[in-house]
């Protein structure tokens, strides 16, 4: 029987946690209601079917897995960071609402750039012109995720602005955030998708105010880098 | 083109270059082996085989037709967006075509009346008929979207002509600029003359003899007089058609919307104004009755044009109401369904190869089936869910 399918007959949540009480106390992680050797569940079809061929799967058989959740799904349109993102844009729980603007936004990002492709008059232009709203996105936070961060440190009684390594999730929660108040701004005369369309376009092409925030805090990091060794005390 | 993504796999980005140039010409053409397409513009000569084939319509017949109205907003943007507007070709328009071509026009006008569920066609196949109606000679009498007339409206006046009954003066001016775009030529070549004499008042008088295009002009001018210009063309119209002078087509968008019993207009006594105390109603009721002959009615019913109390189901009876189907009884209904295999293909087909839908993923057979489940093969379900990738 394939992995996918045997995860498919596993029991609901409750009754696991009613059943197998162990699995939900402190764990090394404080927030997290799940001991460290529960398993992330595997939603991509295709990675399903990786496991199984390369033997993971087998490993894997009887190791418990954490709850499904409800935004994930194996539909060919399922983005990891747009989940995230959306997830980031919502407010008081407005999960719709907020997958509606950030569509929204992919669908002004393909309008602007179908707007380009269809202006272009030579083969070697519209190579250029990138058409596809996810990796439009993908590229863009890339292009905003900073690669130091600023901690405050005191020492001495002054208060001194250190630059530190960044994790990955930090440097994507802070370029998804800055993405996200740079469309929130101003008069709000323009809506947020808009904002959003035309925000994503120029972080792909590193220009706009969310790249220049990051090279700004870059820039900070450079002046303070005097005080890097604050870090160790 | 090599791409990596944040998970480190690598994906090809596939890109389809469509071979046409990137200028604002028609697509058709140019491309003659794409199997969803047909290079067939003139709607008189469409048939079966041409079934689930995008067909395009140039910019300038586009304004003709549809400035004043007639294409879906959502459906006009995305024309606009991928650089030319085309519409299917599908089975009720094919058949209400079939039936225009073949129709006896001795006999008094025949009512064909497209019903199905709100977003599955309806107004697009209308607009086929628009076109398939200038192409084929009839004088177009088309209401692109009767709920304008009664949830929006600007101002109601008194009627001048009528007592007991409202003016929109303001609806009535834009309605008659969309019919003189659209029959323009056609009747300056067709010469048509009043019948009677219309008097507006002390100065304004319309005598009989004179073109219609004066009382069309005269209705452009004065806002007062417009509704009663209305009312006094299409009475004209239906004598000059009985009279087979010419050959008058209509085409209404939401017609049970004037069987409504709500409208935005409020007395001083607040009391509401139905749309059957307007005279444009009365004008366009009294069109749609078969005792004239020489033309054909084609009218469509929609849930979306009755106020949210009133969209229970999708069809003729209970859209229309007792009223509007003793009015339009008896009637040909033609139902507009969900794409069929073939035509969920073809749109499929249509916007990859518009660069719409971008999707790698998406574009594969896998997708597709996901595609049809999701949106049901309801065409503008579709259209939303495909939108965004």
């Amino acid at each position: 029987m394939s992995l996918s399918g045997l995860l498919r007959t596993l029991p609901t949540i409750n009754a696991i946690n009613s059943s197998l009480g162990s699995l939900s106390l402190l764990s090394r992680q404080p927030y997290s209601m799940y001991k460290p050797f529960v398993k992330e569940p595997v939603y991509n079809i295709e990675q399903l079917d990786k496991l199984i061929e390369s033997g993971e799967a087998k490993k894997r058989e009887f190791v418990p897995v954490k709850a499904a959740r409800n935004d994930h799904n194996v539909s060919v349109f399922y983005d990891d960071l747009t989940s995230k993102f959306v997830n980031m844009v919502m407010v008081k729980g407005q999960k719709e609402l907020a997958r509606n603007l950030v569509e929204m936004g992919y669908m002004k990002v393909k309008q602007i750039q179908l707007a380009k492709y269809y202006e272009a008059t030579t083969d070697a232009e519209r190579a250029e012109i990138e058409l596809n709203p996810i990796t439009i996105f993908h590229k863009a936070l890339e292009n905003c995720s900073p690669v130091l961060q600023l901690t405050p440190i005191k020492r001495g009684g002054s208060t001194y602005q250190v630059p530190i390594p960044i994790t990955e999730n930090r440097a994507r929660f802070l370029a998804m955030k800055w993405m996200i108040l740079e469309c929130r701004e101003k008069e709000r005369k323009i809506h947020f998708p808009e904002r959003l369309a035309v925000e994503l376009i120029d972080a792909f092409n590193n220009t706009g105010k969310v790249v220049k925030r990051k090279q700004d805090l870059h820039k900070q990091c450079e002046n303070n880098r005097a005080y890097a060794h604050y870090r160790w005390g | 083109m090599m791409r990596y993504s944040r998970t480190c796999n690598i994906f090809r980005v596939w890109r389809r270059f469509s071979s046409i140039s990137a200028e604002s010409v028609p697509v058709t053409e140019s491309i003659t082996n794409d199997i969803f397409r047909t290079n067939e513009s003139n709607p008189v000569n469409h048939r079966v085989e041409h079934n689930s084939r995008f067909y395009s319509i140039s910019e300038p017949v586009k304004k003709q037709f549809f400035a004043g109205g007639g294409l879906p907003k959502e459906y006009q943007s995305l024309s606009e967006t991928l650089n030319g507007l085309c519409i299917m070709v599908r089975k009720p328009a094919i058949e209400l075509i079939h039936y225009l071509n073949k129709t006896n026009f001795d006999a008094p006008v025949l009512r064909y009346v497209l019903y199905g569920k709100t977003g599955v066609g309806k107004s697009l196949s209308l607009a086929h008929i628009v076109h398939y109606g200038s192409s084929a000679g009839f004088v177009l009498v088309h209401v692109p979207w009767v709920p304008k007339w009664f949830q929006y409206v600007k101002v109601a006046t008194p009627s001048s002509v009528h007592a007991n009954k409202y003016d929109q003066p303001i609806e009535a001016v834009e309605w008659l600029k969309h019919f003189s775009t659209q029959n323009g030529h056609l009747l300056d070549k067709l010469e048509l003359k009043t019948s009677n004499t219309y008097t507006w008042s002390k100065r304004e008088v319309t005598a009989e003899g004179s073109p219609l295009s004066e009382l069309i002009d005269l209705g452009l001018n004065r806002a007062k007089y417009a509704t009663g210009c209305i009312v006094a063309l299409l009475d004209e119209l239906k004598k000059a058609a009985s009279s087979k002078q010419c050959r008058v087509l209509v085409v209404i968008d939401g017609f049970n919307s004037f069987f409504s019993r709500k409208s935005n207009v409020i007395r001083e006594d607040k009391s509401m104004v139905l749309p059957s105390d307007f005279l444009l109603t009365d004008a366009l009721l009294s069109l749609t009755r078969n005792d004239w002959n020489n033309g054909a009615v084609v009218v469509s019913v929609d849930p979306s044009a009755h106020p949210p109390e009133l969209r229970e189901s999708p069809l003729p009876r209970y859209l229309l109401g007792k009223t509007g189907f003793e009015h339009l009884d008896p009637f040909v209904p033609i139902e507009v369904q969900n794409y069929n295999d073939k035509e969920f293909r073809s749109q499929i087909d249509y916007y990859i190869e518009r660069n719409w839908l971008q999707q790698p993923k998406a574009r594969t057979d896998n997708g597709r089936a996901e595609l049809s489940f999701t949106s049901g093969k309801h065409p503008y379900s579709l259209m939303r869910l495909v939108a965004p990738y």
